[in-house]
């Protein structure tokens, strides 16, 4: 498949190990490569964000097709100051996400694709809790259905907030300040998607520039793709842009 | 109504066709609830192989094709797509185990993308002239298609992040092989190849093969 000589570009999304892998045999082959590879996409909630739209957009973009999604909520970084009011809502919110059998219209949250990533997903619930990760909301696990758990006050340095976790589970990690949270999000090898929330959106944009990521977007979550815009990461996030100009 | 579970096999050179010689199949289940919708058979190496070759080989006239010939194929690909659409929305449900609003996300930023691309089908053929350092010369500069494109999708969002892909692809005059991944099939593959079938894309411009790691390898 990306030997042949008869391609001239291989366009590959899926996992940073096997875009890796695909951009060394293409590059030996000086084949072009579109590379839309794995994220761990922050949510930044600064000091002066509205919660309510907050926590709003962040059930969304971690919930929305039960996590499995590259431009997902991986870390939800929360400023201090509102901290506590937006776990509180968030919780609630969670909570009461319907989950089962996707057929029916008020589903939310549905099966996972296989059962082996499951089985994948428990294991690092079961890691995170041993190095004691502290849990807001314990999910449980129905055939391939995992509902959503939630973790706070997570250090963004433990395996948990440096895993792409591709499931419902909400990582939740505190900043001391606008700054800081701008570092913690900053802190991964990826850099797909990212979001800040803030009241004041000059000061915004001129903190997602200072974001390394292919797309940051302001009072929004992290899942958005427009065909007309650029769409692509940086760092371990992959090579190229997928866009169409009109 | 097009029933794309009895759609079970790879799309090449314009054809349906089973895997070859290994035999081997692979069951499509529904994640929610392990009912089988599909028993794929399961392309070869050699039948993806061949593929390329195709794809090489149609690109020639793809790539002489007028503008209006690659929009009208894309207009009918997003009619296909708008006029299946409760059909599609109920297999992106049942294949990729996506909500009800997954799924119409999903067919929406499909259409979207496919309407999109056809405004990129006229810059191929324009040319755009710079300005010459030595006078009297002429400095013309042309886009052209690039041949054929390898495309390889995942199991999310399998038919929007192919079509990404795939509708520029067409719509700038190259020939497509495609492999999605097979867990969902026709998310990812059957429905995108039926609708450029049913818009009468010539044959061996999009190939769609439904095959495994097992298979072909990844290594080569």
């Amino acid at each position: 498949m990306l030997t042949t000589p008869h391609s001239q570009l291989i366009s590959f999304t899926g996992s940073t190990k096997v875009g890796k892998h695909i951009g060394e045999v293409a590059g030996s082959m000086l084949k072009r490569v579109a590379l839309e590879l794995g994220g761990n996409n922050p949510f930044v909630v600064l000091e002066d964000a509205n919660i309510e739209r907050a926590v709003d957009a962040a059930v969304f973009g971690k919930f929305i097709h039960q996590g499995q999604i590259c431009m997902i909520i991986n870390r939800i970084i929360v400023h201090q100051a509102c901290y506590k009011a937006f776990i509180e809502k968030f919780v609630e919110k969670v909570k009461q996400l319907p989950y089962g059998d996707p057929t029916n219209s008020d589903t939310i949250i549905g099966p996972l694709i296989n059962e082996k990533q499951v089985d994948k997903i428990m294991v690092i619930i079961e890691n995170a809790k041993k190095s004691n990760a502290k849990v807001a909301l314990e999910g449980k696990r129905e055939g391939n259905i995992l509902t959503p758990t939630i973790f706070i006050d997570v250090d963004n340095q433990s395996e948990l907030a440096q895993t792409e976790l591709f499931s419902p589970i909400a990582t939740i990690i505190k900043a001391d300040s606008n700054e800081h949270a701008i570092q913690l999000a900053n802190d991964t090898p990826f850099g797909l998607s990212s979001a800040i929330f803030t009241e004041d959106l000059s000061y915004g944009e001129q903190l997602a520039l200072q974001i390394n990521s292919g797309m940051t977007h302001i009072n929004d979550q992290t899942v958005n793709d427009n065909p007309m815009v650029p769409f692509g990461g940086s760092k371990a996030s992959g090579i190229g842009r997928l866009v169409i100009l009109g | 109504m097009v029933d794309f579970q009895s759609y079970n096999k790879s799309f090449i050179n314009g054809e349906w066709v089973k895997g070859g010689a290994s035999k081997r199949t692979y069951q499509n289940i529904n994640p929610y609830d392990q009912t089988i919708l599909q028993e794929i058979s399961i392309a070869t190496a050699d039948q993806l192989a061949e593929s390329f070759r195709i794809a090489k080989e149609s690109q020639k006239q793809w790539a002489m094709s007028t503008a209006d010939e690659r929009k009208e194929v894309l207009r009918k690909v997003s009619g296909f797509l708008k006029d299946h659409r409760e059909e599609i929305i109920e297999i992106i449900i049942r294949e990729t185990g996506g909500s009800y609003i997954k799924a119409n996300v999903e067919i929406d930023l499909t259409v979207d993308l496919v309407e999109e691309a056809v405004h990129m089908a006229d810059q191929l053929g324009e040319s755009k002239e710079v300005d010459a350092l030595i006078e009297g010369k002429r400095n013309k500069v042309f886009r052209l298609p690039l041949g054929v494109i390898t495309s390889i999708s995942p199991f999310n969002f399998p038919m929007n992040l192919s079509m990404r892909t795939i509708a520029p692809a067409i719509a700038l005059g190259n020939s497509v092989v495609h492999k999605p991944d097979i867990q969902t099939a026709m998310t990812g593959g059957v429905i995108i190849a039926k609708a450029f079938e049913d818009a009468g894309l010539p044959k061996g411009i999009f190939n769609c093969i439904l095959t495994d790691l097992e298979e072909i390898g990844m290594i080569c």
